[in-house]
Protein backbone atom coordinates (compact mmCIF):
# COMPACT_ATOMS: atom_id res chain seq x y z
CA UNK A 1 0.00 0.00 0.00
CA UNK A 2 1.23 3.04 -0.85
CA UNK A 3 1.96 5.44 1.51
CA UNK A 4 1.44 9.44 1.80
CA UNK A 5 5.25 9.76 0.76
CA UNK A 6 5.02 7.62 -1.80
CA UNK A 7 2.75 9.37 -3.71
CA UNK A 8 3.90 12.40 -2.59
CA UNK A 9 7.10 11.42 -4.44
CA UNK A 10 5.37 10.30 -7.52
CA UNK A 11 3.69 13.62 -7.86
CA UNK A 12 6.84 15.72 -7.47
CA UNK A 13 8.44 13.48 -10.26
CA UNK A 14 5.47 14.25 -12.39
CA UNK A 15 6.05 18.07 -11.73
CA UNK A 16 10.14 17.78 -12.58
CA UNK A 17 9.33 15.97 -15.78
CA UNK A 18 6.77 18.52 -17.11
CA UNK A 19 9.94 21.08 -16.25
CA UNK A 20 11.75 18.96 -18.57
CA UNK A 21 9.56 18.42 -21.07
CA UNK A 22 7.20 21.46 -21.32
CA UNK A 23 10.18 24.11 -20.02
CA UNK A 24 12.64 21.94 -21.85
CA UNK A 25 14.95 21.92 -18.96
CA UNK A 26 17.57 19.46 -17.63
CA UNK A 27 16.29 16.82 -15.18
CA UNK A 28 19.15 17.78 -12.80
CA UNK A 29 18.30 21.74 -12.95
CA UNK A 30 14.12 20.67 -12.86
CA UNK A 31 15.08 18.81 -9.57
CA UNK A 32 16.81 21.59 -7.96
CA UNK A 33 14.08 24.26 -9.27
CA UNK A 34 11.56 21.91 -7.14
CA UNK A 35 13.42 21.44 -4.35
CA UNK A 36 14.65 24.81 -3.90
CA UNK A 37 10.56 26.04 -4.19
CA UNK A 38 9.48 23.77 -0.99
CA UNK A 39 6.57 22.90 -3.63
CA UNK A 40 7.17 19.29 -2.19
CA UNK A 41 7.63 20.17 1.59
CA UNK A 42 4.28 19.38 3.26
CA UNK A 43 3.58 19.64 6.61
CA UNK A 44 0.34 19.76 7.45
CA UNK A 45 -3.23 18.06 5.97
CA UNK A 46 -4.05 21.26 4.50
CA UNK A 47 -0.98 21.78 2.73
CA UNK A 48 -1.24 18.46 1.36
CA UNK A 49 -4.75 19.32 0.48
CA UNK A 50 -3.68 22.35 -1.35
CA UNK A 51 -0.83 20.75 -3.03
CA UNK A 52 -2.94 18.07 -4.66
CA UNK A 53 -5.81 20.79 -5.78
CA UNK A 54 -3.53 21.40 -8.48
CA UNK A 55 -1.50 19.27 -11.11
CA UNK A 56 1.97 18.47 -11.27
CA UNK A 57 1.92 20.70 -14.68
CA UNK A 58 0.27 23.79 -12.62
CA UNK A 59 3.02 23.84 -10.07
CA UNK A 60 5.31 23.22 -13.25
CA UNK A 61 4.08 26.33 -15.44
CA UNK A 62 4.06 27.96 -11.76
CA UNK A 63 7.95 28.15 -11.36
CA UNK A 64 8.72 28.23 -15.01
CA UNK A 65 7.27 32.31 -15.12
CA UNK A 66 8.05 32.85 -11.44
CA UNK A 67 7.40 36.90 -13.01
CA UNK A 68 3.61 36.20 -14.49
CA UNK A 69 1.82 35.38 -11.46
CA UNK A 70 -0.91 35.68 -14.74
CA UNK A 71 0.81 33.00 -16.69
CA UNK A 72 -2.50 30.78 -16.78
CA UNK A 73 -3.98 33.41 -18.84
CA UNK A 74 -1.73 32.91 -21.94
CA UNK A 75 -3.35 30.37 -24.04
CA UNK A 76 -0.66 28.52 -25.31
CA UNK A 77 0.43 27.88 -21.36
CA UNK A 78 -3.19 26.72 -20.49
CA UNK A 79 -5.01 24.49 -20.37
CA UNK A 80 -2.72 21.89 -20.63
CA UNK A 81 -1.37 20.52 -23.67
CA UNK A 82 -4.01 17.35 -24.79
CA UNK A 83 -1.50 14.98 -24.37
CA UNK A 84 -0.79 15.85 -21.11
CA UNK A 85 -4.30 15.90 -20.44
CA UNK A 86 -4.92 12.31 -22.26
CA UNK A 87 -2.06 10.77 -20.32
CA UNK B 1 -20.23 24.12 31.61
CA UNK B 2 -21.36 26.91 29.70
CA UNK B 3 -23.37 30.06 30.30
CA UNK B 4 -24.43 30.81 27.27
CA UNK B 5 -25.44 34.25 27.99
CA UNK B 6 -21.91 35.32 28.62
CA UNK B 7 -20.45 32.92 26.17
CA UNK B 8 -18.33 31.67 28.88
CA UNK B 9 -17.89 28.73 30.95
CA UNK B 10 -15.27 26.94 34.10
CA UNK B 11 -13.33 23.93 33.46
CA UNK B 12 -10.24 23.00 35.34
CA UNK B 13 -8.11 25.74 33.90
CA UNK B 14 -10.41 28.51 35.30
CA UNK B 15 -12.81 30.65 33.21
CA UNK B 16 -12.89 29.78 29.28
CA UNK B 17 -14.58 32.56 27.03
CA UNK B 18 -15.99 30.91 23.78
CA UNK B 19 -16.03 32.17 20.33
CA UNK B 20 -18.58 31.53 17.71
CA UNK B 21 -19.16 31.49 13.95
CA UNK B 22 -22.17 32.89 11.86
CA UNK B 23 -23.92 29.51 13.24
CA UNK B 24 -23.33 29.75 16.85
CA UNK B 25 -20.73 27.19 16.92
CA UNK B 26 -17.89 27.18 19.02
CA UNK B 27 -15.32 27.83 17.14
CA UNK B 28 -12.28 28.97 19.82
CA UNK B 29 -12.13 29.47 23.58
CA UNK B 30 -9.64 31.62 25.09
CA UNK B 31 -8.98 32.36 29.08
CA UNK B 32 -9.29 34.78 30.68
CA UNK B 33 -6.51 36.35 29.38
CA UNK B 34 -7.73 36.55 25.51
CA UNK B 35 -5.29 33.88 25.16
CA UNK B 36 -6.05 30.94 22.70
CA UNK B 37 -6.26 27.80 24.71
CA UNK B 38 -8.75 25.95 22.05
CA UNK B 39 -10.08 25.87 18.77
CA UNK B 40 -12.15 23.28 16.12
CA UNK B 41 -13.46 24.05 12.89
CA UNK B 42 -16.83 21.76 11.50
CA UNK B 43 -18.37 20.60 8.48
CA UNK B 44 -21.67 21.52 6.98
CA UNK B 45 -23.85 19.08 9.36
CA UNK B 46 -21.44 19.27 12.46
CA UNK B 47 -18.65 16.90 11.55
CA UNK B 48 -15.32 17.92 13.07
CA UNK B 49 -13.13 19.15 10.48
CA UNK B 50 -9.75 17.32 11.32
CA UNK B 51 -7.77 19.80 9.83
CA UNK B 52 -6.71 22.83 12.49
CA UNK B 53 -3.59 23.56 13.53
CA UNK B 54 -3.26 23.45 17.30
CA UNK B 55 -4.37 23.64 20.32
CA UNK B 56 -6.90 21.88 18.70
CA UNK B 57 -9.21 19.82 20.88
CA UNK B 58 -12.12 22.08 21.64
CA UNK B 59 -12.02 22.51 26.08
CA UNK B 60 -15.74 22.25 25.99
CA UNK B 61 -19.03 20.02 25.11
CA UNK B 62 -20.51 22.98 23.37
CA UNK B 63 -19.59 22.33 19.77
CA UNK B 64 -21.25 22.51 16.91
CA UNK B 65 -24.16 25.32 16.47
CA UNK B 66 -23.67 26.01 20.28
CA UNK B 67 -25.46 22.76 21.06
CA UNK B 68 -24.15 20.15 23.96
CA UNK B 69 -22.77 17.49 23.08
CA UNK B 70 -22.93 13.76 24.45
CA UNK B 71 -20.44 11.57 25.65
CA UNK B 72 -18.11 9.81 23.29
CA UNK B 73 -20.23 6.60 23.92
CA UNK B 74 -23.12 8.03 22.54
CA UNK B 75 -22.26 7.67 18.94
CA UNK B 76 -21.58 11.77 18.52
CA UNK B 77 -25.17 12.38 19.50
CA UNK B 78 -25.78 16.05 20.31
CA UNK B 79 -28.55 17.26 22.35
CA UNK B 80 -30.61 20.04 20.75
CA UNK B 81 -33.35 20.05 23.94
CA UNK B 82 -36.45 18.38 21.94
CA UNK B 83 -34.33 15.98 19.77
CA UNK B 84 -31.02 14.98 19.61
CA UNK B 85 -29.39 15.38 16.57
CA UNK B 86 -26.37 12.99 14.86
CA UNK B 87 -23.39 15.28 12.48
CA UNK B 88 -22.66 11.96 11.26
CA UNK B 89 -26.33 10.95 10.28
CA UNK B 90 -27.08 14.57 9.12
CA UNK B 91 -29.76 13.92 10.63
CA UNK B 92 -32.37 14.10 14.05
CA UNK B 93 -32.73 10.48 16.12
CA UNK B 94 -36.45 11.66 16.24
CA UNK B 95 -38.84 13.05 13.92
CA UNK B 96 -40.08 16.30 14.39
CA UNK B 97 -43.98 16.98 16.08
CA UNK B 98 -45.25 18.99 13.52
CA UNK B 99 -44.29 19.69 10.07
CA UNK B 100 -42.85 23.03 10.58
CA UNK B 101 -44.02 24.68 7.01
CA UNK B 102 -46.15 21.70 4.37
CA UNK B 103 -45.41 24.31 1.88
CA UNK B 104 -41.70 23.72 1.87
CA UNK B 105 -41.09 19.81 0.71
CA UNK B 106 -37.93 20.33 2.47
CA UNK B 107 -39.78 20.52 5.46
CA UNK B 108 -42.02 16.99 4.97
CA UNK B 109 -38.64 14.85 5.79
CA UNK B 110 -39.27 15.12 9.44
CA UNK B 111 -36.23 14.04 10.73
CA UNK B 112 -33.85 16.06 8.49
CA UNK B 113 -31.54 18.63 10.06
CA UNK B 114 -32.29 22.37 9.22
CA UNK B 115 -34.03 22.37 6.17
CA UNK B 116 -30.95 20.62 4.91
CA UNK B 117 -29.63 23.69 4.87
CA UNK B 118 -26.88 24.04 7.88
CA UNK B 119 -24.69 26.60 6.43
CA UNK B 120 -27.61 28.62 6.29
CA UNK B 121 -29.96 27.88 9.31
CA UNK B 122 -29.49 25.87 12.47
CA UNK B 123 -32.27 24.70 14.95
CA UNK B 124 -31.51 25.42 18.68
CA UNK B 125 -34.45 24.27 20.13
CA UNK B 126 -34.70 20.58 18.08
CA UNK B 127 -38.90 22.22 17.15
CA UNK B 128 -40.54 24.97 18.70
CA UNK B 129 -42.68 23.66 21.92
CA UNK B 130 -45.26 26.33 22.43
CA UNK B 131 -46.30 25.92 18.98
CA UNK B 132 -47.64 22.83 19.92
CA UNK B 133 -49.22 23.94 23.11
CA UNK B 134 -51.17 26.57 20.62
CA UNK B 135 -52.38 24.19 18.60
CA UNK B 136 -53.95 22.04 21.31
CA UNK B 137 -55.04 24.87 22.55
CA UNK B 138 -56.67 25.81 19.51
CA UNK B 139 -57.59 22.57 19.03
CA UNK B 140 -59.90 23.10 21.78
CA UNK B 141 -61.79 26.33 21.03
CA UNK B 142 -62.61 24.48 17.77
CA UNK B 143 -64.08 21.62 19.26
CA UNK B 144 -66.12 23.79 21.66
CA UNK B 145 -67.82 26.02 18.74
CA UNK B 146 -68.64 23.18 16.76
CA UNK B 147 -69.45 20.01 19.08
CA UNK B 148 -73.38 19.63 19.28
CA UNK B 149 -73.70 22.41 16.76
CA UNK B 150 -76.62 19.87 14.94
CA UNK B 151 -78.80 21.14 17.85
CA UNK B 152 -81.30 23.65 16.49
CA UNK B 153 -82.24 25.65 19.32
CA UNK B 154 -79.47 27.48 19.83
CA UNK B 155 -80.10 31.17 20.70
CA UNK B 156 -78.06 34.00 18.40
CA UNK B 157 -75.88 34.75 21.60
CA UNK B 158 -75.40 31.35 21.83
CA UNK B 159 -74.37 30.91 18.01
CA UNK B 160 -72.16 34.03 18.22
CA UNK B 161 -70.27 32.73 20.75
CA UNK B 162 -69.63 29.24 19.04
CA UNK B 163 -68.23 31.45 16.42
CA UNK B 164 -65.79 33.35 18.18
CA UNK B 165 -64.61 30.13 19.77
CA UNK B 166 -64.13 28.83 16.07
CA UNK B 167 -62.62 31.86 15.15
CA UNK B 168 -60.13 32.27 17.68
CA UNK B 169 -59.53 28.27 17.28
CA UNK B 170 -58.85 28.79 14.03
CA UNK B 171 -56.36 31.82 15.56
CA UNK B 172 -54.17 30.09 17.58
CA UNK B 173 -53.74 27.12 14.83
CA UNK B 174 -52.61 29.39 12.35
CA UNK B 175 -50.51 31.52 14.66
CA UNK B 176 -48.74 28.76 16.05
CA UNK B 177 -47.69 27.56 12.39
CA UNK B 178 -46.87 31.42 11.79
CA UNK B 179 -44.75 31.85 14.65
CA UNK B 180 -43.20 28.29 15.23
CA UNK B 181 -39.44 28.69 14.28
CA UNK B 182 -37.86 25.69 14.52
CA UNK B 183 -35.34 26.39 11.97
CA UNK B 184 -33.92 30.22 12.29
CA UNK B 185 -31.44 31.98 10.20
CA UNK B 186 -27.78 31.40 11.30
CA UNK B 187 -27.25 35.60 11.03
CA UNK B 188 -25.58 36.57 13.74
CA UNK B 189 -22.39 36.07 15.49
CA UNK B 190 -21.34 36.43 19.20
CA UNK B 191 -18.42 38.17 19.34
CA UNK B 192 -18.32 41.08 21.49
CA UNK B 193 -15.77 43.32 20.55
CA UNK B 194 -17.23 45.50 23.56
CA UNK B 195 -15.49 42.96 25.75
CA UNK B 196 -12.18 42.88 24.42
CA UNK B 197 -12.79 39.23 23.95
CA UNK B 198 -12.50 39.67 19.90
CA UNK B 199 -9.03 40.93 19.71
CA UNK B 200 -8.06 39.46 16.53
CA UNK B 201 -4.49 38.48 17.99
CA UNK B 202 -5.88 36.23 20.14
CA UNK B 203 -8.51 33.99 19.09
CA UNK B 204 -6.16 32.28 16.30
CA UNK B 205 -2.65 31.63 15.15
CA UNK B 206 -1.56 34.58 12.96
CA UNK B 207 -3.70 38.19 12.39
CA UNK B 208 -6.18 39.02 11.17
CA UNK B 209 -9.46 40.95 12.45
CA UNK B 210 -12.24 38.58 11.59
CA UNK B 211 -15.78 39.81 12.77
CA UNK B 212 -14.91 43.19 13.42
CA UNK B 213 -18.95 44.03 13.44
CA UNK B 214 -20.60 42.62 16.53
CA UNK B 215 -24.22 42.47 15.90
CA UNK B 216 -24.27 42.67 11.93
CA UNK B 217 -25.58 39.70 9.83
CA UNK B 218 -22.46 39.35 7.98
CA UNK B 219 -20.48 36.07 5.92
CA UNK B 220 -16.78 36.71 6.60
CA UNK B 221 -14.68 35.10 3.55
CA UNK B 222 -11.44 35.56 2.69
CA UNK B 223 -9.20 35.32 -0.47
CA UNK B 224 -5.57 34.61 -1.04
CA UNK B 225 -3.69 35.98 -3.55
CA UNK B 226 -0.29 37.79 -3.80
CA UNK B 227 0.37 41.30 -2.88
CA UNK B 228 0.05 42.46 -6.50
CA UNK B 229 -3.12 40.83 -6.56
CA UNK B 230 -4.51 42.18 -3.71
CA UNK B 231 -3.54 45.84 -4.35
CA UNK B 232 -5.16 45.34 -8.19
CA UNK B 233 -8.44 44.92 -6.06
CA UNK B 234 -8.43 47.00 -3.65
CA UNK B 235 -7.43 50.06 -6.18
CA UNK B 236 -9.27 48.07 -9.19
CA UNK B 237 -11.90 46.06 -7.57
CA UNK B 238 -12.46 42.34 -8.16
CA UNK B 239 -12.32 40.51 -11.98
CA UNK B 240 -14.06 37.97 -12.23
CA UNK B 241 -12.15 37.27 -15.47
CA UNK B 242 -8.88 37.26 -13.85
CA UNK B 243 -8.67 33.82 -12.58
CA UNK B 244 -7.70 30.57 -14.77
CA UNK B 245 -10.36 28.93 -16.62
CA UNK B 246 -11.60 25.24 -16.08
CA UNK B 247 -11.32 25.74 -12.43
CA UNK B 248 -13.91 23.74 -10.00
CA UNK B 249 -16.91 25.47 -9.97
CA UNK B 250 -15.74 27.80 -13.49
CA UNK B 251 -18.49 27.45 -16.45
CA UNK B 252 -16.69 26.56 -19.60
CA UNK B 253 -14.21 29.16 -20.79
CA UNK B 254 -14.76 31.35 -17.89
CA UNK B 255 -12.98 32.57 -14.71
CA UNK B 256 -13.97 32.52 -11.28
CA UNK B 257 -12.67 34.78 -7.96
CA UNK B 258 -12.59 31.91 -5.44
CA UNK B 259 -12.90 32.78 -1.25
CA UNK B 260 -13.08 30.59 1.38
CA UNK B 261 -14.73 30.94 4.76
CA UNK B 262 -11.50 29.05 6.60
CA UNK B 263 -9.43 31.70 7.04
CA UNK B 264 -6.64 28.77 7.86
CA UNK B 265 -7.59 27.38 4.63
CA UNK B 266 -6.68 30.72 2.98
CA UNK B 267 -3.37 31.50 4.83
CA UNK B 268 -2.06 28.00 3.95
CA UNK B 269 -2.72 29.29 0.12
CA UNK B 270 -1.52 32.37 0.51
CA UNK B 271 1.49 30.86 2.21
CA UNK B 272 1.88 28.17 -0.63
CA UNK B 273 5.04 28.57 -3.22
CA UNK B 274 2.03 29.55 -5.75
CA UNK B 275 2.89 33.14 -4.44
CA UNK B 276 6.58 33.10 -4.09
CA UNK B 277 6.48 34.87 -0.12
CA UNK B 278 4.04 36.88 -1.63
CA UNK B 279 0.86 36.20 -0.48
CA UNK B 280 -1.54 37.98 1.38
CA UNK B 281 -5.40 37.39 2.44
CA UNK B 282 -7.81 39.79 1.68
CA UNK B 283 -11.06 39.90 3.89
CA UNK B 284 -14.83 40.22 2.77
CA UNK B 285 -17.45 41.18 5.67
CA UNK B 286 -20.49 41.02 3.46
CA UNK B 287 -24.05 41.19 4.76
CA UNK B 288 -26.16 37.93 4.37
CA UNK B 289 -29.35 39.89 3.10
CA UNK B 290 -27.11 40.49 0.21
CA UNK B 291 -25.61 37.65 -0.53
CA UNK B 292 -29.29 35.91 -0.55
CA UNK B 293 -30.38 38.23 -3.53
CA UNK B 294 -27.38 36.47 -5.84
CA UNK B 295 -28.36 33.27 -7.74
CA UNK B 296 -26.06 30.91 -5.80
CA UNK B 297 -25.51 27.12 -5.81
CA UNK B 298 -24.40 26.00 -2.43
CA UNK B 299 -23.06 22.50 -2.44
CA UNK B 300 -23.24 21.37 1.92
CA UNK B 301 -21.08 18.05 1.13
CA UNK B 302 -19.24 16.48 -1.55
CA UNK B 303 -22.00 14.07 -2.65
CA UNK B 304 -22.44 12.68 -6.23
CA UNK B 305 -24.05 16.33 -7.40
CA UNK B 306 -21.06 18.10 -6.28
CA UNK B 307 -18.34 15.51 -8.09
CA UNK B 308 -20.53 15.44 -11.20
CA UNK B 309 -20.58 19.64 -10.85
CA UNK B 310 -16.73 19.78 -10.11
CA UNK B 311 -15.43 17.59 -13.06
CA UNK B 312 -17.34 19.22 -15.60
CA UNK B 313 -16.21 22.17 -14.14
CA UNK B 314 -12.66 20.93 -14.38
CA UNK B 315 -12.73 19.58 -17.55
CA UNK B 316 -14.08 22.51 -19.46
CA UNK B 317 -17.51 21.28 -20.06
CA UNK B 318 -19.71 22.87 -17.34
CA UNK B 319 -22.19 25.66 -17.95
CA UNK B 320 -24.54 27.67 -15.33
CA UNK B 321 -24.91 31.23 -14.93
CA UNK B 322 -24.66 31.05 -10.78
CA UNK B 323 -23.49 34.37 -9.27
CA UNK B 324 -21.84 32.30 -7.04
CA UNK B 325 -21.20 28.61 -6.80
CA UNK B 326 -20.45 27.27 -2.68
CA UNK B 327 -19.21 23.77 -1.45
CA UNK B 328 -15.78 21.63 -0.59
CA UNK B 329 -12.70 22.33 -2.47
CA UNK B 330 -11.41 19.17 -4.53
CA UNK B 331 -8.47 17.25 -4.09
CA UNK B 332 -7.88 16.16 -7.44
CA UNK B 333 -5.09 13.23 -6.61
CA UNK B 334 -8.29 11.60 -5.05
CA UNK B 335 -11.16 13.06 -6.10
CA UNK B 336 -12.02 13.54 -2.81
CA UNK B 337 -13.60 17.09 -1.31
CA UNK B 338 -11.95 19.16 1.72
CA UNK B 339 -12.10 22.67 2.75
CA UNK B 340 -14.47 25.41 1.62
CA UNK B 341 -14.77 27.64 -1.80
CA UNK B 342 -16.93 30.82 -2.30
CA UNK B 343 -16.25 31.69 -5.85
CA UNK B 344 -18.12 34.57 -7.72
CA UNK B 345 -18.85 34.65 -11.49
CA UNK B 346 -20.48 37.71 -12.30
CA UNK B 347 -19.77 41.28 -11.86
CA UNK B 348 -22.94 41.54 -9.71
CA UNK B 349 -21.57 39.39 -7.57
CA UNK B 350 -17.92 41.13 -7.47
CA UNK B 351 -19.49 44.44 -7.13
CA UNK B 352 -21.37 43.55 -3.85
CA UNK B 353 -17.91 41.85 -2.67
CA UNK B 354 -16.18 45.54 -3.87
CA UNK B 355 -18.13 46.99 -0.67
CA UNK B 356 -17.38 44.80 2.00
CA UNK B 357 -13.38 44.36 1.02
CA UNK B 358 -12.53 45.02 5.21
CA UNK B 359 -8.63 45.14 4.61
CA UNK B 360 -5.50 42.63 3.29
CA UNK B 361 -3.07 41.41 5.76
Amino acid sequence: MKTMNDILGVFCQEIVECLVKYGSLDESVAKEMVSGSKICEVNSEMQENLLFHETPYYWAMTLLYPDNPYWYQDSKLWPPPKEYLDK
Amino acid sequence: MRDPSTGSGQSANGLQYFLTDHLGSTVATTDSNGTLTSQQRYLPFGGTRTNVTTPNSLGTDFGYTGQRQLDAGMGGLMDYKARFYSPYLNHFTQPDSIVPDPANSQSLNRYSYALNNPIRYNDPSGHCPICVGLVLVGAFFIFNGTSDSYQPNLSTAELESRQTSVELGVALVVTAYSIQAPIVEAISNTYDCATGYCDPSLMLPGSYSAYSNTASETRTLYHATDTAGANSILTNGIDVTKGRVDLDFNPAGQSGFYLTDDILQAKDWATSPKFRGNGTVLEFNVPVEKIKLLNGKIFTEAGEEWTDFVLAGRGGILHHEYDFVEGPVLKKSTGTGFGHQFALFTQNAANLFDKYIINGR
